[in-house]
């Protein structure tokens, strides 16, 4: 027992954690498909708390920005104010981003950006009177942060597998990956988009992987190996208790994380792009960068990270709170375009947003309330930016896109805006529509911000 | 008859017998005002308090409780820890007499000692916290408020970490009502600018289509959903109730926009100006303003039609009613309070026991939180739930709450001016009144992938812990104990933990290890710890009996055994 040593340490880890699962045929096929591909990262960007997707792009032209501001009343972002845009697709309504979104706007014109028009959950196509009339089947329990949010991100309105899009798209690559717990990783802690597949997402702070204070020293002499042997020997025990074993299962691969994935982030050190300072999703994407730059370390063609910005629930205060959300996000977006580009990985990745919903174009006195859909966005380099895809709706309270009091009915389900990210992935038709089963509900291509 | 045949039939007979003392009187009263003023120009905060009245317990005291770790289980659902005092009084006095015992303590407050300093910290209501988690002697409350505060959620992480005062004072609300009235706390904290400010119904005012605006749906929805009756029918024992296979909203949009309207009107007490108020008064509950107030008809929950032209207190006592009665109410919070205290999966028969209590106490009275609190301390599965199924029953402990209760268990005392725990939720991903949303650390229906959740079970408080947070959760208990110990040469604003009892116990080494497994474990100490703790004295056997109590305590309240409690 005294010899214990760095090199059993890692064993241990390799083995009961990280190695590489039985393929599946499915996996099979794609492990072949892929032994020559590139390297191909999703970066999930949420904007928790519901993001007002509509004073984000804004529709900056006569009748349609008159409809909006009538709406918004003095929450409406102001028509000199607007970043004007120019999407390449001529016949889409004239649109501007909002102003604190400036940093965005110069890969918005790049092509590296491309919006995704009036986004929302649905099982099945909707307008404003099948909701009324419930002619259609429905989102179970809109407006309800948890509800929705959970919806967006599992896409499983049958509850056929209780997990999220993102941990079942893992599945189907884990197995063609050298780690498989490295394919899904967040920034955040649990989540429902990584959450409920067969592998767990692993998770790391934008700190980086912090070490365990006293036990961090391997070296063979250290006066720290007894006190972590014992330590990792109890972790290995045959607990009854469900609890005891999940904890002590975790525990371990918190030591694996710590271990491995610590040591090659330091080897790594800091990227060139500075990071900007007080900017916590930045900081996120810091870390994301930081793990793409390791991964032929551990040899991973395919990962999906997650990442998270909070603050978006603006019932209260909008006017203040909104601007500064905003700068956050294209600050930390453009930050994020500059270290791939550093890291030569800038067509290997794609960041898309995500949110609990959109909000209402109506005003509660200083901000607004849940609501539906919503205007979203993707990034990088694979992306054909410069764009708005999917319709522009009508942003009139009582207009013909309100389902009430000004909470507009999504004309693109998540799962069409999902589907695109998963083909970009590689993952086929069939596959795609077996992870996805509303998808089938929604006739035509979907979105094609990838071509 | 087995101890637990015994103790089963006392349970069944105890919930059936538990009456409640009159209300009123000087000595059955619980507390006499909650939020104590200590002087400052700011008034206390000035609830409508509650009559609820102690449970009699009295065929609790025939309760069995012949063994220790009985007891140490039962304190660790009924205090932020066992101690070997709260141990051998437990052991010595039964059930019962603790149970009312706690009740009768009077209250202690966060406010006056988040006001000792003459300027709070930023998140000073932190510091008082844990002064008051560890030394007050009304452990009970302080465990329930606690609860209670991941129910009722308001948060310092934002604009209102600057108001660390007024979220004690917020925090005692939930102290003061612990053991009263579920139907006043809704009100009290419906109230309270802590909350109006929170979920933004400060401010909040009816429909104006000059400047377009129409009333904020946010406390509104949030109350419905978190703080009452949740999103869907429940049936008497916290199942869903079904129809055609699927489960039934208890509202639907058009309820949550009535009663948006209700909650219009309400500023803090006394502002000069409802948009931009100079005066903010943070300790007053929220005053109406009749001229925002909608004075329109409502429709609320069950189909209840409130008359136009009433005034915003009467719609609101009208919507606060309409809510409590919803038959949603008891298996809602009784299945909060039964998670937080003892179990994460409680049975569906524990659930509508407590839900029954809930519903009507001995004196038929309705949403009595004293009587609930006995009765989910006291009811057999919380008692023998794992004796019986140890495999699945408990829960897995809140870090925080791990750290304070190592705090007692050794005697440490974060009561130094100069302690300052404000940044603790980095390393243990929570703190008091510091959730990252509304919606709490973690989701009541949480469940860890892997096992927990291939077995179906619930398991809230893993949704805090990751391959991160672990480390800097068990990094937080190897600094506070092999480093920060009373013998070691740490400052005494670090809350030391005292083991100088543990040292003397060094070469006798059963006695050392039970010593440990009685404080730190809730049960006796498997053969694994026990190796290891063994292998642990044989490699530190050249050193000091300090250094090797140091690695011991370590070793225990590291363990899995200890992150559990049963």
């Amino acid at each position: 027992m005294k010899e214990y040593t760095r090199r059993k340490f890692l064993n241990l880890g390799c083995k009961t954690i990280l190695g590489a699962g039985l393929l599946s045929s499915t996996a099979a096929r794609l492990a072949n498909a892929q032994s020559n591909d590139h390297y191909r990262a999703l970066v999930c960007i949420n904007l928790n708390g519901g993001n007002d997707g509509f004073n984000m792009l804004v529709p900056a032209g006569g009748a349609a920005y008159r409809e909006y501001h009538d709406s918004r009343g003095h929450l409406a972002v102001g028509e000199a104010d607007l970043l004007k845009l120019s999407p390449t697709t001529p016949n889409t309504t004239e649109v501007g981003l909002s102003p604190y979104m400036a940093q965005l706007k110069p890969l918005f014109d790049q092509g590296h950006v491309a919006f995704q028009a009036n986004v929302g959950t649905l099982v099945e196509p909707a307008t404003p009177d099948d909701v009324r009339n419930e002619s259609v089947q429905l989102p179970e329990q809109l407006f309800s942060h948890h509800d929705q949010a959970r919806q967006w991100q599992k896409i499983d309105h049958h509850h056929h597998w209780n997990s999220g899009w993102g941990a079942r798209t893992a599945d189907v690559f884990a197995a063609t990956q050298p780690y498989p717990n490295l394919a899904a990783i967040s920034l955040v802690g649990s989540n429902e988009w990584q959450s409920g597949g067969e592998q767990s997402a692993f998770t790391i702070s934008s700190e980086g992987v912090p070490s365990y204070s006293g036990m961090h020293d391997l070296s063979e002499d250290s006066w720290q190996l007894p006190r972590r042997q014992a330590f990792i020997e109890l972790l290995h025990q045959n607990y009854e208790n469900a609890f005891e074993r999940s904890y002590a299962q975790l525990q371990t691969r918190a030591l694996v994380l710590s271990t491995n994935v610590g040591a090659a982030l330091d080897r790594l050190g800091d990227l060139q792009t500075p990071t900007p300072q007080n900017n916590a999703l930045a900081e996120q994407l810091a870390m994301v960068a930081k793990l793409i730059a390791i991964k032929d370390e551990f040899r991973m063609t395919r990962q999906l990270f997650y990442v998270d910005l909070h603050g978006f629930d603006t019932h209260d205060d909008q006017l203040r709170v909104q601007p500064y959300l905003y700068s956050q996000l294209a600050e930390a977006l453009a930050y994020f375009h500059q270290a791939l580009l550093e890291l030569n990985q800038l067509d290997n990745v794609v960041s898309f947003t995500s949110s609990d919903f959109g909000r209402t174009v109506s005003s509660n006195g200083d901000g607004t309330d849940h609501g539906w859909g919503n205007h979203h966005l993707v990034m990088g380099g694979a992306v054909h930016g410069a764009d708005v895809y999917g319709t522009m709706p009508r942003l009139a309270v009582k207009g013909p896109d309100d389902y009430r009091n000004g909470r507009i009915v999504p004309t693109t389900a998540v799962s069409q805006y999902a589907a695109a990210q998963l083909r970009w992935l590689g993952l086929d038709e069939n596959e795609i529509n077996n992870l996805l089963p509303s998808l089938k509900n929604f006739p035509g291509a979907g979105p094609s911000f990838f071509g | 008859m087995s101890a637990l045949n015994r103790l089963l039939n006392t349970t069944i007979c105890l919930i059936f017998t538990l009456t409640v003392a009159a209300c009123g009187s000087s000595e059955d009263t619980l507390f006499s005002a909650p939020g104590i003023d200590t002087g400052s120009a700011s008034a206390g905060y000035n609830g409508t308090g509650s009559n609820t009245a102690i449970p009699s317990l009295g065929a609790a005291t025939a309760m069995p409780l012949d063994d220790d770790f009985e007891a140490i289980r039962f304190l660790h659902r009924a205090s932020f820890g066992p101690t070997e005092t709260t141990t051998s009084a437990l052991l010595e006095n039964g059930y019962a007499e603790y149970i009312t015992g706690q009740m009768q303590l009077s209250p202690t407050f966060l406010l006056p000692v988040t006001r000792e300093r003459s300027s709070p910290r930023w998140l000073e209501h932190i510091n008082s916290w844990f002064k008051t988690s560890v030394n007050a002697q009304d452990q009970l409350r302080q465990r329930v408020a606690y609860a209670l505060s991941q129910f009722f959620v308001v948060s310092g992480n934002g604009e209102l970490g600057q108001q660390p005062a007024a979220l004690a004072n917020y925090y005692d609300i939930l102290i003061a009502g612990s053991f009263g009235n579920f139907r006043d706390l809704l009100e009290d904290i419906t109230l309270s600018p802590v909350m109006g400010n929170y979920l933004s119904m400060k401010g909040n005012q009816k429909s104006d289509a000059d400047n377009k605006i129409r009333p904020d749906e946010n406390y509104a929805r949030e109350l419905l959903q978190l703080f009452s009756i949740g999103l869907v029918e429940l049936n008497l024992n916290g199942t869903q109730v079904l129809e055609n296979n699927r489960p039934v909203p208890t509202y639907n949009q058009d309820t949550v926009e009535n009663f948006a309207r209700v909650f219009t009107g309400w500023h803090f007490k006394d502002v000069d100006d409802w948009n931009y108020p100079s005066n903010e008064d943070w300790f007053s509950p929220m005053q109406p303003y009749e001229a925002r107030h909608d004075k329109g008809e409502k429709t609320l929950l069950n189909g209840l039609v409130v008359p136009a032209g009433q005034t915003a207190q009467q719609d609101l006592e009208a919507a606060l009613d309409n809510i409590f009665n919803h038959p949603n109410v008891g298996p809602f919070v009784s299945r909060h309070l039964i998670r937080q205290l003892v179990t994460s999966n409680p049975s569906p028969q524990y659930i509508e026991r407590i839900a029954n209590i809930f519903n009507r106490d001995a004196n038929g009275q309705r949403g009595n939180l004293a009587a609930v609190v006995a009765a989910i301390l006291l009811d057999e599965e919380a008692l023998y739930g794992y004796e019986r199924d140890p495999a699945n029953f408990g829960k897995l402990r809140e870090p925080i709450i791990r750290l304070v209760s190592l705090w007692r268990a050794f005697n440490a005392n974060p009561d130094h001016p100069d302690f300052d725990y404000t940044w603790i939720r980095n390393r243990l991903s929570q703190a008091p009144l510091q959730s990252p949303s509304v919606f709490n650390f973690f989701s009541p229906t949480f469940s860890q992938p892997g096992m927990l959740r291939d077995q179906g079970l619930l398991s809230p408080e893993f949704q805090i812990h990751n391959e991160s947070s672990m480390v800097t959760i068990t990094s937080t208990l190897l600094a506070h104990s092999i480093w920060r110990n009373n013998l070691s040469d740490t400052d005494p604003s670090m809350a030391p933990v005292n083991i100088s009892e543990l040292v003397k116990l060094d070469g006798q080494t059963d006695e050392q290890l039970t010593y440990l497994a009685r404080l730190t474990l809730g049960k006796p100490m498997s053969e694994g710890i026990k190796k290891q703790a063994l292998y642990l004295l044989e490699e530190r056997r050249n050193t000091s009996a300090q250094l090797r109590a140091e690695e011991l305590l370590f070793l225990f309240i590291s363990s899995p055994e200890a992150a559990v409690q049963r």
